[in-house]
């Protein structure tokens, strides 16, 4: 089985303890259902225009393709993930968690413009708390920013973010400019004065190539190589300073796996150790401020063997730092029991529910 | 007298540990004589009125002028010219069988050659590989030089087939690129130089700096150690786009040596290559076998610069883990010099590894790659000796 299906065992027997699924997903069905969310404007302004929503979620996960949604959760007519009762169908009640966190990827950075995309931002928000957060007690939430306008995006994380519902403001990885540097503090600063974690999660914005040297040809290489801008982005948030403007500020790291962490972190301990002379404010190794301040969801895990993967965890060098989730409703092939066994026994707890359950106060 | 063999049979071998350095930077800017001396007139007086056109870098300056080790400066306040401070500091000093001369200087220098006249960024390439060739090569036998080419330039092809077909043909044994350019590296643009690599057997390497329209998947970043801490953005966007359009399956010969874009990163991103093509088999069937096998069939790497776990304690697990997945002749010694995070055979591969760990990667494995004999009676002092 796999980390995300249940078939052929019983949650229990895989884990008797309490679960908190880190990254679940919810899609908005059709730009139809925000219109109940939505300034009369900007209805009309999608209706008289024919517009069918942000390009964003096709291009980071493409309807069809067999990473975006797992068959058993694919329902003829409907859009994957779209409505509660499959959430609840599909995770929250099997799997018996006590919360999960719903994340809506929407899109709104491959929206361009400045007043429609902070009120695309709204409407979402408001729609994930009707129709999700106040209807399942279990549910808690990231809220959406149209992260390419950071004064928008602070005014909108202090417009929602005190809603018991949310407890992360989600940052989509592709950006045009790296998320250390300083025209982002205002959504760091709104997030810290919420109480808020800042997770980063596939997606973004859909201009420019999602990485150094072009645009790729198949999904599959993109979906690989994602794993370099998702560095990129916490490398400059460590150099830049970041979390010594901002020392509460708390990272989580979704659909971006961990098994790279460790040697990345080696790398920059490195090169503070030669170079630290350039960013002075960086006042302690970058793999300390690693520990202190991200989580890393475990879907995908993409893990080898059970022994080579030991080594791994190890490295991180501390048992808080894994997260467990499904990453509900997209098709991953890791193996929970592997996980379990991959980690500690004193870890266990902490990877299923503890960690997270620290991390987002809940 | 009767002569009695005492030699016992266990030891392995008391000859030296032979050592090539396959990352080594000569350094000239196009008015040192040694390039100019190969640079037509016109381009001369165009460089001289125009510049280079060179958007893009120096935005982050380095701790220093040409980031290099404060010893590798000469007299007259250069680094990385003066072969024979090279041969004096580095291949002497370390009893060096051969060395692989790797200049990215050309496409730092020359932003890849794309915001320039085209003929002029292909004069710049052509009288970078003969600088190497000619006064580097000519300054000791024991040097080897890389054909330094533009990837997103027509005529890239013609340097490689100029360069291995002249005079010096033998002394060129590599192809050199940076690891990003304008299109991802597995595109059928860049094909044609993967078949000049195969028709000449010669290796094809990546060197850092990008050279794409941005250094990130998310723009540029603002400091050096930044960009230096990241570097393994590079490889990491490059690997997919070669296994994934299936390089590998129309060249199989080809060898691709990642120089100073780490290793450490190699065996946990095969698993995640592995998992990619198992969800996503159905987009890429073509595929002829699973992403890690065709990593470790066609992939060396280069030590410089040293992983450096968080505890010493660490580094044997990663050395395994490398070694176990199939990488044990993959990995090659590298200094970098004259650069400041240089680093020498004995910091490189500790005399605390086992001695046939040592040989490889000392010299053995790049040996295999360029076709370069160790030379008899040179390198490291064998534990064995005493």
């Amino acid at each position: 089985m796999t980390t995300a299906l249940l078939s052929g065992t019983n949650r229990t027997d895989l884990w008797s303890g309490s679960i908190i699924d880190c990254d679940v997903h919810a899609n908005v069905p059709s730009i139809e259902s925000l219109f109940d969310y939505m300034e009369p404007v900007w209805v009309q302004g999608t209706q008289e225009r024919g517009w069918r929503g942000p390009t964003g979620p096709r291009y980071a996960y493409p309807p069809g393709a067999t990473t975006t949604a797992r068959p058993e959760w694919r329902r003829d007519g409907e859009e994957p993930a779209s409505r509660l009762r499959m959430l609840q169908s599909d995770i929250l009640d099997p799997w018996q968690v006590d919360r999960a966190i719903v994340n809506c990827y929407y899109g709104i950075d491959s929206l361009r413009h400045p007043d429609w995309a902070p009120a695309l931002a709204r409407s979402v928000n408001d729609w994930i708390i009707a129709e999700w957060l106040d209807k399942d007690p279990r549910l808690a939430a990231s809220l959406v920013i149209p992260a390419r306008d950071p004064i928008a995006a602070a005014a909108e994380i202090d417009r929602v973010g005190s809603h018991p519902g949310f407890v992360q403001v989600m940052l989509p990885v592709r950006s045009e400019r790296l998320y250390g540097q300083r025209i982002f503090y205002p959504i760091y600063a709104a997030a810290t004065r919420n109480n808020l974690v800042v997770g980063l999660q596939w997606g973004g914005t859909t201009e420019d190539a999602p990485s150094p040297t072009g645009y790729s040809s198949y999904y599959a290489e993109q979906y690989a190589a994602e794993t370099q801008v998702y560095l990129a982005q916490l490398t400059s948030m460590v150099f830049e300073g970041t979390f010594q403007k901002f020392p509460t500020l708390r990272v989580a790291v979704m659909e971006g796996g961990f098994s790279w962490v460790p040697m990345w972190g080696w790398s920059m301990n490195k090169k503070w150790k030669g170079l630290r002379r350039e960013t002075p404010w960086v006042d302690r190794l970058p793999l300390e401020i690693v520990r202190d301040h991200m989580r890393f969801s475990v879907a995908p895990s993409d893990l080898g063997t059970v022994e080579e993967s030991k080594r791994i965890v190890d490295w991180l060098g501390s048992e808080d730092l894994l997260m467990f989730a499904t990453d509900y409703p997209h098709l991953h092939e890791d193996s929970l029991e592997k996980l379990l066994e991959v980690v500690p026994e004193s870890m266990r707890p902490k990877l299923m529910s503890e960690s997270a359950r620290d991390w987002y106060r809940l | 007298m009767t002569i009695t063999e005492t030699t016992p049979a266990a030891v392995t071998s008391p000859r030296k540990l032979g050592v090539i350095d396959v990352d080594f930077h000569p350094m000239p800017t196009p008015t040192d004589k040694q390039v100019a001396e190969h640079l037509p007139q016109k381009w001369r007086d165009y460089i001289s009125r125009y510049g280079l056109g060179s958007f893009g870098g120096g935005v982050s300056p380095a701790q220093r002028e040409f980031t290099h080790r404060l010893d590798a400066i000469d007299e007259n306040g250069r680094v990385g010219v003066d072969p024979q401070l090279a041969v004096e500091q580095v291949v002497d000093m370390f009893d060096m069988s051969a060395v692989v001369l790797t200049c990215p200087q050309a496409y730092i220098i020359t932003n890849g050659g794309v915001n320039m006249p085209h003929d002029m960024a292909i004069s710049l390439y052509s009288a970078y590989n003969d600088a190497l060739a000619y006064t580097w090569c000519g300054a000791d036998d024991r040097f080897r030089a890389s054909i330094s080419i533009a990837r997103d330039l027509p005529g890239a092809v013609e340097e490689i087939e100029r360069c291995k077909e002249g005079p010096n043909g033998d002394k060129f044994v590599q192809v050199l690129m940076s690891p990003a350019g304008a299109d991802p590296i597995g595109k059928r643009r860049y094909w044609p130089i993967f078949e000049a690599c195969e028709r000449y057997n010669i290796p094809l390497g990546f060197h850092v700096p990008g050279m794409g329209r941005q250094p990130t998947g998310a723009g540029r970043q603002n400091f050096y150690s930044e960009m230096h801490a990241a570097f393994a953005v590079l490889p990491l966007a490059m690997v997919p786009s070669f296994v994934f359009e299936g390089v590998f399956d129309h060249f199989p010969k080809l060898k691709i040596a990642a120089l100073e874009l780490g290793w450490d990163w190699v065996v946990p991103y095969s698993w995640r290559l592995d998992a990619t093509y198992s969800k996503l088999r159905d987009e890429v069937s073509h595929l002829a076998r699973k992403p890690s096998e065709y990593l470790k069939e066609h992939f060396w790497f280069s030590t410089q610069p040293l992983e450096e776990p968080e505890h010493p304690e660490q580094t044997e697990g990663v050395y395994q883990m490398f070694e176990e997945a199939g990488f044990a002749d993959r990995l090659m010694f590298s200094s970098d010099y004259p650069h400041w995070d240089f680093d020498s055979p004995y910091e490189s591969v500790p005399e605390s590894f086992p001695e046939d760990r040592r040989r490889r990667i000392l010299g053995e494995n790049a040996s295999k790659l360029y076709g370069l004999p160790l030379l008899p009676d040179s390198g490291l002092p064998s534990p064995t000796e005493f």
